[in-house]
């Protein structure tokens, strides 16, 4: 009898394990936290749990050195290799990309400048979040706070839009996250905004914060909110999308190709939009400029060091921390000479037109196509203007960089009895540069080339640029009266270079304030969208562009002369079709939302 | 023999109640609870207590009143024993032997034999055994291999006396005078009875039985026999998997069983796990099966170790599947570890030494080749060039040039120098088992070391298992089980770009477009180069590393009680408790390479460098991550016959639960190249951490109800009410039922005449079963946390907040609805067998990202929804044969074929998509390639002007830039009006071939036994699927000057070779040569000779010698033939990474397996 006790005992045990399986609170077993995630509740409980969403926001700015094919790509300022797919671009071939979320390795949808369709309304959704959370939570914070932050996110916003609109002009324009269970599935499908209503929105809400004045003009170094928004930001990017406005390509009533909807042009011209540009320029130098807290940054070259950061002509720029991931920048891996010391050191992808290089002036300040300005084509690098050796590698160019243990010489000439590693790359064979040229420009002096290694804040806008487009839409508006000699003296000034000579004509003015933006601005991603507003495009990218190729006359022992020929790039043939002025949508977009219309000509 | 079936058909395996053992007739005896007729006599003598009081009697009738009062009876000769002496007996439950002790003297020994006892003179005990022995029949029983057969019962026919066998086969059983015959019985065996006549020596062979019809088959909690089943299940032993010399248990399934098909994934060491498909893919989202080992769903798939598999069963119906509630409908894989069986403790010992090689290397370019390509390129870009790459005079002369002097005419093969051949694997295994009648054991230890094809690449992976098993008492057994696997894998350091690990592709990508002109060693054999800033031999050479270790236990506790209270009702509790800790470790160290300066004399002078890719400082990573998974299962069980009435019932209650938790952390600049974390640098912003946890559970209630009259007409009934903590609380919910019958034919009387016909049942099955696709909270809104999102001031890393996807409370998961139709057909014995399903799902709410059906502009992505629908049909068939030929040899043969072709219904599609014939989905395979059609390459002849370029005079079609003879041309098939619109753009996007998976799966596998000689030989095939084998092999300067492959080289146009398989060469990839067409599209069905094996059992005689059991010795070849469309890749390479990964992933191995097996 005792063993059957047991048993029951034991069936007992079992009986009971099995009850308080079946019995236990099933729904309270299957509850589990997902403790990776903040609640609604929390996140916008404090207005330091609210900065945390409005950090994600400017994570969203765009590094811009971590685009291999910036926009210099697509321009005539460089020459490229046919393995970059912006080589199809440059011969005519731009197609609307399938889907929305390509970039611009994506053989042949152009340049997108980071900010594909579907990433840009993923960071405009973000944006919208943060203004409608704060809103409906504002009992949580100050006054003060609340201004500020919701005119940070204003200002992100615009910007986010300013970016697109350059690209593909009118755009749905989305204030609030849309939320699929209020709206219908038609209202769903906002449609596109034409150009002038995008252009209206971006430089109303602009005007708005500056004249909310809630934003600090500008943040120092020392500021632990340096890289916020801030008034100087807003007022220079309203002056610069009013410039782009004013332009001849959008200021209009016969766009480049049929455009019905209005989407990439005003649909009338009126020179009025000049006088608006200047004036909003005219404003940041009067009330911002010369010192208040804005102006030149003397030491040019250095501009871009991580130790001269948010100095006083850094606008606008993107925070960039070496070695922490999504935060780094690998610029010096793409620029730069290829060899560097005998040893590869990066990709060499940019590599100067002979175009540019002869733009820059001699250090007289005369253009090299002035007889009277002494340039030598057989001896073409002989006093220049400073720029050109702060910014260019040429051949026999001295090149030390503080991380360089020795000063190395860059030679791109083809020498057959000591070929140089760097000697043109003709064919576009491999790594080394195409033109005869490198960039020097930009690249961190402190940071060895590699992944993430550098830490250099990206600058959308600086002072110089404010200068630049001051003059040039006053130029337009009223002629080169003083005040334009005076902002684009500053600028040559500054490059030691005499002031431009009085009496200039207004075309002479448009052209010398054209070739000083080239020059100044070169390799800032600014030439691609002014030769699209200057409707320039077709001109320069429809023909071929140049190389500097050096021989000797003896090959066999360099025992003749070093003869200096510029000639074509006959890589591939270049095309330029009007429709490329502005980039197609993607074709899923208007799949998704039939009330967007596809640019001209796509 | 019927009715030997019949009753163990009854009664479920693990539940013999206790009267059962009582009366223990032993023709009832189940292998696995043998109970031997020895320990029965012991018992019985032992047990038995005996009352007896007697006065003044003969012994004689003293031993009568003990035959009456007991079982016992008596032989002896009374001329020989003193029986007529009387005694005095005064015994109160004492044992027989105590008793006869006490009646007999000195001059009289008795020797119990069962109950029978045996009374002799002392000093006759000599002869009395000699008189014995005339009736005592010994042998030996083995297999058809020669293995003795250990647990065979021995049984006198018609009587309940008999033995087992031994360790070593032997029996020796006594048989009393009139014997006729002796019956051997073994699970999975065909019954023998064997004449006794005047034999005094029986030997067996056993031979299995007719395609199991008695085998016992594992399914979703519990067993089954397998002719009495009503659901599609295919099995196979682990021995058979044991034999292919695959690191990998996956590997060796598809194709094995009928119904499995795999996509292998790489073939790296430790990363070999393929992707496994039952029955195919039935949807668009998760398409894994579920794995359930020893009970428990457990993905440990990865980790066994072959040698401790007893059986793996494959579930694929409705009626297999329901038990598994959301789980199931992509098939189950059950896992069964082997148990010990009783008899004397059995050690085995098994080696095995392979070597592998790739199937298929790439060809590369030689330096020569590839610069004369180069020029080429540049000549058909620009026909008048002169700037072209390299001097033609000098690529002529290469090389000549490069033997003279390799310094300065350097040609570098990246395979040749680098891959190791004949790279070893090796397996050692050691195992033990036996047990007693209330103990059983098994214990298994074992070593997989696999090198790579790459030094510092390798896995190697420690097995240990224990199962223990123990009858408490008759009604309770108590079962623990353990298995723990150890996992060291090494790859190369990992460091993003081209220098990635293997693992990511970026090392072997570095490798094939390595420029072969740069020499990867210099002709000194010591000092090596660079290319583009990296360096293969730096890589290679460097100690930095990739390393992760993985510890994994999976333990179970289980008990089971018999009921006593309810005839055939049983309860089981099963805990178990898996955890795994995983440590990853990144060491990385600048790479060097150096430059050689070839002006320099008597000897050059080198320099070294760091490459600038990838990281030139030091870092090490390491994360840690621990997950435990908790299972808690309660079984009530029944089983009872009444009369012809057949009446199984099963519920099960299961809950699971797992944690998890990880952290990481690194450091940067190391001032000392020491990988410990502590030596790192000491300023914060080189630091880095993070972590994360998290809790998971679920809710099963399973049921299954059986009912069979006479085992001819069989009905079952099954289900699972589950609930997942995926969903949200109101959808967590769901009730997966099942039904299903069988018809044996056979069992009617109709068919008896039909001796031909041994067996055919018809079966089917509907059912419902889930899907758990997706992943969890997809119904909660939320803030995700980003860390070191941004900066502001002077660097200061601030963290930000981010609502992934709009949630969707509704989320649930997938549902499929099976139909399956079978047939079992067994006939002339084991001449012909035959397996035959066909098939039919409607998988239904199957999860699908809605994006498409909002606009872009919307900005955030939305939860899954259940909206897909997708059927699948199919059949799939095993055909085998077994014959014996008189000369003792012994053939098998087992052909599978497995077809299964699924269609989107429903899924979301775009207005254009919808609205185009060609490019809707419906209708379609998941995974359908889309693309252009193409039309062949444009030929000199298109070019009718002779100005080099095919302008719309000459094809009217707007393709991808200027278009040259040699260029790809592409069919206008459609506009956007529907019609053909003179221009190539996506809406003349079409089906271009077959998804990446395979339809159609097949294998047959051969053998023949003959005298301990064993061959088997195993194709494996697929059809159906293709690849697009645009990459770097096909077209040329694919990634920026990198080197291709013979592949294209001779295959490519030119103008003297029209007809081509590839384009023109070009210096970089061209817009209209690369766009995802036909063109590009390769089908991959194939036939391979997967593996191929002969083996030799040594002969007894020498076994004895040795005294050893048996041993096996044995060679064999895996991938050893492969018959396939594609000829520069393995068509089963990895697909992962899609079209971009594969030809960078690590190559599929060959390999020759010489093993050894030794039974102790």
């Amino acid at each position: 009898m005792k063993s059957l006790n047991i048993k029951i005992v034991i069936a007992g045990i079992f009986g009971l394990i099995l009850f308080s399986t079946i019995s236990c609170k099933p729904e309270k077993f299957l509850d589990n936290m997902d403790k990776e995630v903040l609640t609604d509740q929390t996140q916008w409980a404090s207005e330091g749990n609210a900065d945390i969403f409005l950090n994600e926001c400017y994570q969203e700015l765009v590094i811009k050195w971590n685009i291999m094919m910036t926009l210099d790509y697509f321009t005539d300022d460089y020459n490229i290799s046919h393995y970059y797919t912006a080589s199809n671009w440059r011969q005519g071939i731009c197609l609307a990309p399938a889907t929305s979320v390509t970039d611009v390795w994506d053989e042949t949808n152009g340049p997108t400048d980071n900010y594909s369709w579907a990433d840009f309304y993923t960071k405009l959704r973000k944006i919208n979040t943060f203004i409608q959370k704060l809103t409906e939570n504002k009992i949580n914070f100050s006054e003060a706070y609340y201004n500020q932050r919701i005119d940070e996110a204003r200002f992100l916003r615009a910007y986010m839009y300013s970016e697109i609109f350059v690209h593909i002009g009118g755009l749905p324009i989305i204030t609030v996250p849309l939320d699929r269970n209020k709206l219908s599935s038609e209202e769903l499908k906002v449609q596109r905004g034409t150009f002038e209503q995008t252009y209206n929105f971006i430089t109303g809400e602009l005007g708005a914060i500056v004249n909310n004045g809630f934003l600090q003009i500008k943040y120092n170094q020392s500021s632990p909110d340096a890289g916020r928004a801030t008034l100087g930001a807003a007022l220079a990017l309203k002056g610069w999308m009013e410039l782009i406005a004013a332009s001849p390509l959008f200021n209009t009533s016969t766009p480049y190709l049929p455009d019905p909807g209005n989407f990439v042009h005003f649909g009338n011209t009126d020179q009025n939009r000049w006088a608006i540009a200047a004036a909003t320029n005219k404003k940041f130098i009067d009330e911002y400029g010369d010192g208040h807290p804005y102006d030149l940054f003397a030491d040019l070259p250095n501009l871009w060091r991580a130790s001269n950061e948010y100095n006083s002509e850094i606008v606008w720029d993107r925070q960039v921390v070496a070695n922490v991931d999504g935060m780094s920048s690998s610029y010096e891996v793409y620029g730069g000479p290829t060899y560097v010391l005998r040893a590869y050191r990066d990709w060499g992808c940019y590599n100067p037109t002979q175009e540019l290089v002869d733009q820059f002036c001699m250090a007289n300040g005369k253009l090299i196509s002035d007889p009277t300005s002494g340039y030598n084509p057989q001896n073409p690098y002989v006093n220049r203007e400073n720029r050109f050796y702060d910014f260019i590698l040429y051949d026999g160019a001295p090149y030390k960089q503080p991380w360089m243990a020795t000063t190395d010489t860059i030679y791109t000439r083809i020498d057959k009895v000591n070929p140089s590693l760097n000697e043109i790359d003709l064919a576009g064979a491999d790594d080394v540069g195409d033109s005869g040229y490198y960039q020097k420009k930009m690249l961190n002096p402190d940071a060895e080339p590699g992944e993430g290694l550098s830490g250099e804040n990206y600058v959308y806008y600086r002072y110089a640029e404010v200068l630049l487009a001051y003059a040039e839409a006053q130029n337009e508006a009223a002629g080169p009266d003083p005040s334009v000699y005076d902002a684009v003296n500053k600028v040559r000034t500054r490059a030691a270079l005499p002031n431009l000579p009085l009496g200039l004509s207004k075309e002479d003015m448009r052209q010398a304030i054209r070739r000083e933006r080239r020059v100044e601005l070169c390799f800032e991603s600014k030439r691609f969208l002014d030769t699209k507003r200057w409707a320039t495009t077709e001109a320069v990218m429809g023909i071929p562009r140049h190389n500097m190729v050096i021989r000797n006359t003896v090959p066999s022992n360099n025992s003749g002369s070093w003869v200096y020929s510029v000639e074509e790039e006959v890589k591939y043939i270049a095309k330029f079709n009007l429709k490329q002025y502005m980039s197609p949508i993607p074709l899923d977009v208007i799949d998704q939302n039939g009330n967007v219309t596809q640019n001209p000509g796509y | 023999m019927k009715k030997f079936r019949d009753y163990y058909g009854r009664i479920p395996l693990i539940f013999l109640p206790k009267k059962t053992i009582r009366v223990m007739k032993l023709t009832l005896f189940l292998s696995i609870l043998t109970i031997s007729q020895l320990w029965a006599t012991e018992t019985y003598s032992q047990m038995t207590k005996i009352n007896l009081k007697l006065e003044n009697v003969k012994i004689s009738d003293a031993l009568k009143e003990i035959e009456n009062q007991s079982e016992f009876f008596f032989l002896y000769s009374p001329k020989l024993i003193d029986v007529e002496r009387k005694v005095n007996i005064d015994a109160k439950e004492e044992s027989i032997k105590d008793i006869l002790s006490n009646i007999f003297d000195e001059k009289v020994k008795f020797v119990v034999h069962d109950r029978q006892i045996i009374l002799s003179p002392n000093e006759m005990s000599e002869v009395l055994s000699a008189a014995q022995q005339k009736n005592q029949i010994s042998g030996t029983v083995i297999d058809k291999n020669g293995t003795p057969q250990i647990g065979v019962n021995v049984v006198i026919t018609g009587t309940t006396l008999g033995t087992i066998t031994d360790v070593a086969g032997k029996y020796s059983v006594e048989v009393p005078p009139g014997s006729k015959s002796l019956t051997f019985t073994f699970i999975g065996m065909q019954p023998q009875e064997i004449s006794i006549g005047t034999l005094t020596q029986i030997d067996v062979t056993m031979v299995e039985s007719a395609i199991g019809l008695d085998e016992v088959v594992v399914v979703g909690y519990g067993t089954q026999k397998k002719s009495t089943l009503t659901g599609s299940v295919s099995t196979t032993k682990g021995e058979s998997l044991a034999e292919v010399p695959v690191p990998n248990i996956s590997q060796a399934i598809a194709g094995n069983v009928t119904g499995v098909s795999m996509r292998p994934t790489s073939g790296q060491p430790g990363l070999d796990n393929p992707e496994l498909f039952i029955r195919g893919v039935v949807t668009t989202g998760n398409s894994a099966p579920l794995v359930v080992i020893d009970g428990v769903q457990r993905s440990n798939l990865q980790q066994m170790d072959v040698n401790s598999i007893e059986s793996i069963t494959i579930l694929k119906d409705a009626a297999a599947v329901a038990p598994f509630g959301i789980g199931g409908a992509n098939g189950v894989i059950l896992i069964t570890t082997k148990r010990g069986k009783t008899g004397k403790p059995i050690l085995t010992f098994s080696s095995s030494y392979a070597i592998q090689n790739p199937t298929y290397v790439p060809k590369l370019l030689n330096a020569k080749d590839y610069m004369a390509l180069q020029n080429e390129a540049y000549h058909n870009l620009n026909p008048n060039g002169t700037a072209q790459p390299w001097d033609p005079e000098m690529v002529k002369n290469y090389n000549q040039l490069h033997v003279s002097d390799p310094w300065r005419y350097p040609s570098s093969s990246f395979v040749d120098e680098t891959f190791n051949r004949n790279v070893p694997v090796q397996k050692y295994n050691f195992d033990l088992s036996g047990g007693t009648e209330s103990v059983k054991y098994f214990a298994g230890l074992s070593y997989f070391d696999q090198q790579g094809i790459f030094d510092p690449v390798k896995y190697k992976r420690y097995n240990l298992n224990i199962n223990l098993e123990a009858k408490v008492t008759n009604t309770t057994t108590f079962s623990i089980s353990l298995m723990g696997t150890v996992e060291n894998l090494k790859d190369l350091d990992s460091s993003g770009g081209e220098g990635g690990s293997i693992a990511d592709g970026g090392f072997l990508r570095g490798g094939y477009k390595w420029v072969p002109t740069q020499p990867l060693y210099y002709p000194d054999g010591v000092h090596f180069g660079e290319n583009q800033g990296y360096s293969i031999i730096g890589v290679l050479k460097s100690n930095g590393y990739r390393k992760s270790d993985q510890t994994d236990l999976i333990a179970s506790v289980s008990v089971e009680q018999q009921l006593p209270f309810i005839k055939g009702l049983s309860v089981k509790g099963v805990f178990s408790y898996d955890p795994r800790q995983t440590d990853n470790k990144g060491w990385h160290l600048p790479i060097p390479w150096y430059s050689v300066d070839l002006t320099t004399s008597p000897s050059y002078t080198f320099t070294q460098h760091i490459a600038t890719n990838p990281a030139t400082y030091i870092f090490l990573q390491q994360s840690h991550a621990n997950r435990i998974n908790y299972t808690y299962q309660g079984f009530l069980n029944y089983s009872r016959s009444f009369g012809r009435h057949n009446v199984t019932g099963l519920l099960v209650a299961e809950a699971r639960n797992s944690e998890s938790s990880s952290q990481n952390s690194a450091r940067n600049y190391f001032s000392v190249a020491i990988d410990e974390m502590n030596l790192g640098s000491s300023n914060k912003l080189n630091f880095d951490n993070g972590g994360f946890s998290s809790t998971s559970s679920e809710l099963g209630f399973v049921y299954r109800l059986g009912y069979n009259f006479k085992e001819r007409y069989l009905f079952e009934a099954s289900g699972r009410y589950d609930g997942h903590y995926f969903f949200a609380p109101g959808k967590r919910w769901g009730y997966f039922p099942s039904f299903s019958a069988a018809w044996k034919i056979s069992e009617e009387g109709f068919m008896k005449g039909i001796t031909q016909i041994n067996s055919l049942k018809l079966r089917g099955s509907w059912g419902k079963s889930g899907n758990l696709a997706g992943s969890a909270f997809q119904y909660l809104t939320g803030y995700t946390l980003r860390s070191n999102a941004y900066a502001f001031g002077s660097g200061s890393l601030v963290q930000s907040s981010y609502v992934n996807i709009e949630a969707n409370p509704n989320i649930t998961w997938e549902v499929g609805t099976k139909t399956d139709v079978g047939l079992d057909l067994i006939m002339w014995g084991n001449l012909l067998s035959l397996e035959f399903d066909y098939f039919h799902e409607d998988r239904n709410g199957m999860l699908l990202p809605p994006q498409v059906t909002l606009p872009v502009e919307y900005g955030l992505s939305i939860a899954e929804e259940n909206k897909g629908v997708m059927k699948n049909n199919g059949i799939e068939f095993s055909l085998g044969s077994r014959k014996k030929l008189n000369n003792g040899i012994d053939l098998a043969m087992n052909l599978n074929f497995s077809y299964s072709r699924n269609q989107m219904m429903e899924v979301f599609e775009s207005d254009a998509q919808r609205k185009n014939p060609n490019r809707t989905l419906k209708g379609k395979p998941f995974g359908t390639p889309f693309g252009y059609k193409s039309d062949g390459l444009f030929t000199t002849a298109d070019d009718k002007n002779g100005d080099g370029t095919i302008d719309l005079t000459e094809y009217p079609v707007t393709q991808f830039g200027t278009l040259h003879p040699g260029d790809i041309k592409y069919v206008d098939l459609s506009g956007p009006a529907g019609v053909p619109d003179g221009k190539i753009d996506v809406n003349d996007q079409t089906k271009i071939g077959y998804p990446y998976y395979p339809l159609m799966t097949y294998g047959l596998s051969t053998s023949m036994n003959w005298k301990g000689l064993d061959i088997s030989i195993f194709f494996q095939g697929s059809a159906m699927a293709s690849m697009d084998v645009q990459q770097w092999s096909t077209v040329p300067f694919a990634n920026n000057a990198s080197n291709t492959a013979y592949e294209y080289f001779n295959n490519r146009w030119t103008p003297d070779h029209q007809n081509a398989k590839y384009p023109r060469a070009y210096p970089a990839p061209l817009a209209n040569n690369t766009q995802t067409s036909d063109f590009w599209q390769i089908n991959t069905s194939f036939l391979r000779l997967k593996t191929a094996i002969i083996g030799y059992r040594l002969p007894a005689i020498i076994m004895n010698k040795l005294k050893l059991q048996n041993i096996r010795v044995y060679l064999a070849g895996q991938n050893l033939l492969t018959f396939s469309k594609l000829k520069h890749l393995d068509p089963e390479a990895s697909y992962v990474g899609g079209d971009v990964g594969r030809e960078d992933s690590y190559p599929q191995m060959r390999s020759t397996t010489l093993g050894i097996d030794v039974t102790f």
